[in-house]
């Protein structure tokens, strides 16, 4: 893989010195993001023009050229990172960056921030990059395929091509408001995508409940950024980085005060107790704004890479067409919370009460959708709760301080349950759509390659050891957690170990379950004999399929055909990417094997060095005797849940063909039921939020709506209507009634003009609490001052000057908070006679009197 | 000399352009064929407009297109962001013309002659520095607007839109001409230089002072002037108040707006609103605003534009809430946007400098002003453009339920309005938010915190009846029996469809550096139209 690399390197720099001057100014990244743009218009506008041959070579060839330029892109970073440096010199800068334009600017906090959209690629957004635009062709190309029999093909490009966009913005911004921009639009496409046969009304509600729930998590992410930026003053990461790796900076302290309403939470969480509200008050030690932030980005998190309690959308969104379910709901999008989380990690690092929950929320998820996926009979289902358990699995790890395990797993996830998915994708397309695993089995005879690399991917994701990816990534995040010490909850690692290898087994064991079902035994989909369909009805297979789905996938032979390999054009990115599920893993050896740092977390130790708060908390000394002992363990845990997860499957499945599961679902129907019901969270959910929810939306329909909104809408509506009702009657009479509001606006303007004079008093403070004042009025003011405060101005009388400055030396009075201000008046005289007194309270500073 | 002819190159292209359209009109066989030489016209002019821009960029030569006029006429940036936008909107508004009235029959060749001159006469206005000049420019700018309004002869609506547009805009420019009498009465002067610097001056009468009861004669004589000064401003405001369409000076516009054939109106809510703004920039804060202090109240017409800004978002939104006709609504919501223009207006006397760069307070809000202008004229043109290709010959589409289903039938078009809808209803990334973001910043920054929360307020209640139209779009289905509509076969309106789309989208992506245009506008300008911060 280096070397690969280091070779792409040498060529690079040749390359892309035509359209680079510099790291700061480096156009192709905006190339990349460029071409899935011009592809997504190219289909969107004239797709139905360029038919469907010039629709597949848009969509695929602009995203093939994007990941093109990612290797060079990325292969022009590892050449900047790693150029030679003078002894003690500084390294060379580890990012690439282009400026497109400045943005606009926002106030933030005291000061005003200039948003631009840049793009930044980094060790980090590279990773990130790779795998999107890697597995993104990939899943094109396979699409092409896939899509064939669709008559919406275009639409079906160019929401992809418009998710790849949106996907490069969220990992090549460079700021919190542009990576915000980026999980809008993949949450957009993927809501289209989902819908994609909207006129299904059950896929239709599917996207819509995945645009739901993600934005309750879309409030999360608009306050933590809000809170983080206000706090940081910016929203750019490399400057809010910057400004936490200084220990004891401003940005620190403001993160780590706490808002006045904690008190008020606290008070209300324990009843006005003190023992509860001391309880409260040691439970959340990180209530602060720092801490507020990260959680918020948290739930965030939770919304977009389904974990609980927000992950009831990821299953149901598996009724968009199956590449994206592979493409946006398992390999890419889902991973954005992790990313953030990578991103942000400089943040995390010092809110430990915040990664203890998200370690403990991402284990327990990992171990419930894991449960859940143990009993599914349909096989996009089952694949849907696997990918919720392993993102519980990257969380989990990002949970106890080891952000770049859970980038590996998010990696190494990408190739095989993308691979995973494409496959399921295939067994459907093959077996007209079929997808329940009962009556699916014995299908290695007939599609051999999707078999192959099904299994190769199955391997990888249980773990098995020393050659899959799956094994290395899970084994790194199992050792990191259990070395992890978080320093306000000691348990989190220990526990979330545990927990862990509980899921693994899990994994292990329904993974097998459905290669076992789909691929052994006897085919079970439909006679295979020519003598049960006597009739020999030509269109016998019209009937089948779902309604809305009908158009594609479908032999077009006889009912009786067996089910066919697919065309090359779908199994090649299978084999690819199978590939890749096994050697992909060997960028991340463990330290045990090379006595070293692997490839990986060398090239993201930059990412995960943070002054400030020692990240040594988290991470580990490699010299340290008691990290072979964990890494042994780890490794003994990890083999374990293998051996015991398949084994069972194998014994249960292969060998006794189900028989000890349906004895046991027999035997405890409850639970059985209660774990095929998905834990009952979605009734649950209708119960608790959305039965309530329509309720009050009932009541304000039938109140609010009603008799308010409608009472006004109808009173407003009544005036031009009265207007009308004069119109009619006098014909003439209206033009006057115009000209009557017309000198009646007048007439109230001359009046406020005369009666009400208007004046601005501007005061800059000086020295030694000297003032200068300044009052404006306008043509015929004449004023009177009493720059001292004390109610005498000056003339009296009713002689009134024209002088408009003043300076004066205030006596300062105490304020109760603690600031000093002068009192200043001035008495206004407009042209008109009318008068108005304007009093200011000034404030100065405190001087050294307050030691402020 | 020769650089006068050069300045004034936008107001000439389209006044010796308008005069050919007359004899082409006069002397071809048969009607029709004039949009496009009359948007080529304007486009020309607004090339001039940018060719200036970059011609005219230095002080000096700011000074020499200033004194090439003597005072009459000032070709500076802000001039010429104003011109473009009119160049912009009339253009578009002539592309849109050529299909619109050939397909409801009311194609006569008088129609481009209108528009032509109406924008020379916007130009005027939009460029006047003294008191003649704005009346000749509004009355160029309307009388070609009066007619247009006109325009559909045989329809009852157009003819009793434009008889009160007319009677009562006569009445406007009379308070306007009574306010510059008033004002050259106590002045001694027409142009606006020369009326501040009257103004700033207290009143001599030579040989006064030294007579007998002379000083107390000549403080009497003071107080009438200032008061009698003050009235005027206030009967100017009234009359530059009634061309954008302000409360309590609106009365019109709904009859104007919906009588108007569809492209005038576009027209009207687009160009007439630049232009008399662009004159009360200059005449308000040119004259009565007290640009070089730190802070101004300047006689207190920002107090009053304040009132005058909420009185018309408030009922502009409320009576756009109940209207049945989506052109109907956008006319009233047109007076909720010239309310929220008049709350950048209010804050443009203020001198406190902004940190990084930005210049003052004032001058962001004056630039405010400009963008928010620029934003509204290519929303709104893309929505009556859109407006009209959703419904068919002879028969507009006005109702909210015409465009009912429109998502399905016919999905460009539909996609098209629903950013012009989206921009107009300040809804992000569409241009309009940004305009709406700029405003409320001003109004902050000058601590007008009630008039920013005002305008947040009424800005919600907007969203409300502009995706109305997005939800009949997308939502509903024709009622049955209904008549369906039949885009019309025009490349113009597609062509003004695509621009205007491009433009809302692009401004909105990089509404930066749109607002920097606006900002060296208002800062390279001749007399002053905003505050400019103390040496």
């Amino acid at each position: 893989m280096s070397a690969v690399l280091q070779s792409l390197a040498q060529v690079a720099p040749q390359v892309s010195n035509f359209v680079s001057a510099s790291p700061s100014t480096y156009p192709v990244l905006g190339l990349i993001l460029l071409f899935p743009l011009i592809g997504s218009i190219i289909n969107g506008f004239w797709g139905k023009k360029i038919g469907r041959e010039g629709v597949y070579i848009t969509g695929i060839a602009t995203v093939a050229m994007s990941f093109v330029l990612s290797l060079l892109a990325y292969a022009t970073l590892y050449k900047t990172t790693h150029a030679p440096v003078a002894e003690g010199a500084a390294h060379g800068p580890s990012q690439l960056s282009f400026l497109l334009w400045d943005w606009f600017r926002a106030p933030v906090g005291a000061g005003v921030v200039q948003l631009k959209i840049r793009y930044v690629l980094d060790e980090l957004s590279g990773v990130m990059l790779l795998v999107v635009t890697g597995v993104g062709t990939l899943i094109h190309i396979y699409s092409a395929g896939y899509m064939s029999h669709d008559e919406g093909y275009a639409r079906y490009f160019a929401y992809l091509n418009l998710f790849m966009f949106s996907m490069l913005n969220l990992i090549l911004g460079d700021s919190l408001v542009l990576l915000f921009v980026g999980w809008e639009g993949v949450g957009l496409c993927s809501y289209l995508l989902i819908g994609f046969w909207y006129t299904n009304t059950a896929y239709a509600n599917a996207g819509r409940k995945a645009f739901i729930v993600n934005r309750i998590g879309d409030v999360g992410v608009i306050l933590g950024m809000t809170i983080l930026a206000w706090k940081t003053g910016s929203f750019e990461f490399a400057q809010i980085r910057e400004t936490l790796n200084v220990q004891g900076s401003t940005a620190l302290t403001a993160l780590a005060e706490k808002p006045e309403f904690n008190d008020v939470v606290a008070y209300f969480l324990s009843f006005g107790r003190t023992g509860l509200y001391d309880f409260w008050m040691r439970v959340i030690p990180e209530f602060t704004w720092g801490g507020a932030a990260c959680f918020f980005l948290f739930v965030g998190c939770t919304g977009k890479s389904a974990q609980l309690p927000l992950y009831v959308w990821l299953p149901d969104a598996m009724a968009g067409p199956t590449p994206v379910s592979a493409l946006i709901h398992a390999a890419t999008m889902v991973t954005a919370g992790v990313y953030l989380l990578c991103r942000l990690s400089f943040v995390y690092v010092h809110f430990p009460s915040v990664l203890a929950l998200i370690a403990v929320t991402g284990a327990l998820t990992a171990l419930f959708a894991a449960s859940i996926a143990l009993v599914q009979t349909e096989l996009k289902k089952v694949l849907a709760y696997s990918t919720v358990s392993q993102l519980g699995f990257m969380f989990a790890a990002c949970g106890v301080g080891a952000f770049s395990a859970g980038l590996f797993h998010v990696y190494t996830h990408a190739m095989f349950k993308a691979c995973l998915f494409l496959g399921a994708g295939a067994v459907m397309h093959a077996c007209r759509d079929k997808q329940d695993l009962r009556e699916l089995g014995g299908l290695y005879k007939f599609i051999p390659h999707t078999f192959r690399t099904f299994l190769v991917a199955t391997l990888a994701i249980i773990g098995t050891p020393f050659v899959t990816a799956g094994f290395y990534s899970k084994d790194e995040l199992l050792f990191r957690a259990l070395e992890s010490q978080n320093s306000n909850h000691p348990w989190v690692g220990k526990f979330v170990f545990v927990v862990l290898v509980l899921a693994a087994t899990m994994t292990a064991f329904y993974m097998c379950r459905l290669l076992f079902l789909t691929f052994f035994g006897k085919f079970k989909g439909w006679s295979l004999s020519k003598a049960d369909y006597p009739e020999h009805v030509e269109h016998a297979h019209d009937d089948h399929g779902h309604d809305a789905h009908d158009d594609h996938g479908h032999g077009h032979g006889n009912p009786w055909d067996a089910p066919k390999e697919n065309p090359a054009l779908m199994y090649i990115p299978l084999y690819v990417l199978a590939f890749m599920s096994v050697v992909g893993g060997f960028v991340g050896l463990p330290y045990l094997f090379t006595h070293k740092e692997s490839v990986w977390g060398e090239w993201l130790i930059r990412s995960a060095e943070h002054a400030g708060k020692p990240i040594t908390d988290w991470a580990i000394t490699m010299a340290d005797p008691r990290v072979h002992t964990a890494e042994v363990t780890a490794m003994i845990a990890g083999f374990f849940a293998f051996a015991v997860g398949s084994g069972v499957a194998y014994w249960v499945y292969i060998k006794a063909d189900g028989a000890p599961v349906r004895a046991l679902a027999s035997s405890a129907r409850p639970l059985y039921q209660l774990m095929v019901d998905k834990w009952r969270v979605d009734e649950l959910y209708d119960f608790v939020i959305v039965r309530p929810l329509r309720f009050a939306s009932d009541v304000a329909a039938k109140f609010i709506d009603r008799w308010i909104i409608d009472g006004l809408v109808n009173l407003v509506g009544m005036i031009p209507r009265a207007l009308s009702a004069v119109v009619r009657k006098l014909q003439t009479g209206v033009v006057h009634t115009y000209a009557a509001v017309m000198v009646f606006g007048l007439v109230a303007m001359i009046a406020w003009v005369e009666f009400r004079p208007t004046v601005s008093l501007a005061a800059t403070v000086e020295a030694n609490n000297r003032i200068s004042l300044e009052v404006h009025g306008g043509p015929g003011y004449t004023y009177q001052w009493d720059p001292e405060g004390d109610g005498t101005f000056a003339p009296t009388n009713d002689e009134y000057t024209t002088t408009t400055r003043q300076s004066t030396t205030c006596t300062p009075q105490d304020t109760t908070d603690g600031r000093r201000v002068c009192r200043v008046a001035v008495r206004a005289r407009n042209a008109f006679g009318y008068t108005t007194t304007v009093t200011r309270f000034i404030e100065v500073p405190t001087g050294d009197r307050e030691g402020r | 000399m020769k650089d006068m002819l050069l300045y004034l190159l936008p107001i000439v292209i389209l006044a010796v352009g308008g005069f050919s359209l007359m004899l082409v009109d006069a002397f071809q066989k048969e009607e029709g064929g004039l949009a496009i030489p009359t948007a080529m016209l304007h486009f020309a002019s607004g090339a001039a407009c940018l060719a200036l821009w970059n011609y005219a960029g230095s002080p000096a030569d700011l000074a020499r297109a200033a004194s090439a006029f003597n005072g009459w006429l000032a070709f500076d940036r802000t001039t010429l962001f104003l011109d473009l936008i009119i160049a912009l909107g009339g253009g578009l508004a002539s592309l849109l013309a050529g299909s619109y009235l050939n397909e409801h029959k009311l194609e006569r060749g008088e129609f481009y002659t209108l528009i032509t001159f109406a924008s020379a006469g916007c130009m005027m206005l939009a460029g006047a520095t003294d008191l003649i000049m704005v009346f000749i420019g509004l009355e160029t700018m309307s009388l070609g607007v009066y007619a247009m309004t006109a325009f559909r002869r045989t329809n009852a609506r157009s003819q009793e839109g434009a008889l009160k547009y007319f009677l009562l805009g006569s009445f406007a420019a009379a308070l306007l001409l009574y306010g510059s009498a008033l004002l050259y009465g106590m002045t001694g002067h027409t142009d606006l230089a020369g009326i501040r610097a009257a103004l700033a001056a207290p009143l001599d009468v030579p040989g006064l002072a030294a007579q007998e009861g002379g000083a107390l004669a000549l403080s009497v004589q003071q107080t009438v002037r200032d008061r009698v000064v003050i009235l005027a401003m206030v009967l100017v405001i009234a009359g530059l108040a009634f061309k954008i369409g302000a409360v309590p000076f609106h009365m019109w516009v709904p009859d104007a707006y919906e009588g108007a054939p569809t492209p005038a109106t576009a027209y009207m809510a687009v160009t007439v609103k630049a232009a008399a703004f662009g004159a009360m920039l200059r005449v308000l804060v040119g004259v009565f605003g007290d640009t070089t202090g730190a802070a101004s109240l300047a006689g207190g017409w920002p107090g009053l534009l304040a009132w005058l800004a909420v009185a018309s978002m408030v009922i502009g939104n409320l009576v756009a809430l109940s209207q049945s006709s989506i052109k109907r609504m956008l006319a009233y919501s047109s007076i909720a946007h010239g309310g929220y223009i008049l709350a950048a207006f209010v804050v443009t006397p203020r001198a406190e400098l902004l940190p990084g760069g930005e210049g003052t307070v004032g001058q962001s809000a004056a630039a405010s002003v400009l963008f928010y202008l620029l934003a509204y004229a290519v929303s709104n043109i893309g929505a009556f453009g859109a407006l009209m290709l959703a419904g068919s010959r002879g028969k507009e589409a006005v109702s909210y339920d015409d465009v009912a289903g429109l998502g399905k039938r016919h999905p460009a078009v539909a996609l098209a309005l629903s950013f012009f809808i989206l921009s107009l209803a300040g809804i992000p990334p569409m241009v309009g938010f940004f305009a709406k973001y700029n405003v409320i910043r001003s109004a902050l920054e000058a601590n007008y915190t009630w008039l920013a929360i005002a305008l947040m307020v009424n800005s919600a209640i907007g969203v409300y009846y502009y995706l109305r139209v997005l939800v009949k779009m997308y939502m509903h289905d024709p009622a049955p029996g209904a008549t369906r509509a039949e885009p019309m076969v025009s490349p113009g309106i597609w062509l003004t469809l695509i621009f205007t789309a491009v433009l809302v989208l692009v401004m909105g992506a990089m509404p930066q550096t749109f607002f920097g245009y606006a900002l060296e506008a208002v800062k390279l300008a001749v007399a002053p139209v905003a505050a400019a911060a103390t040496p």
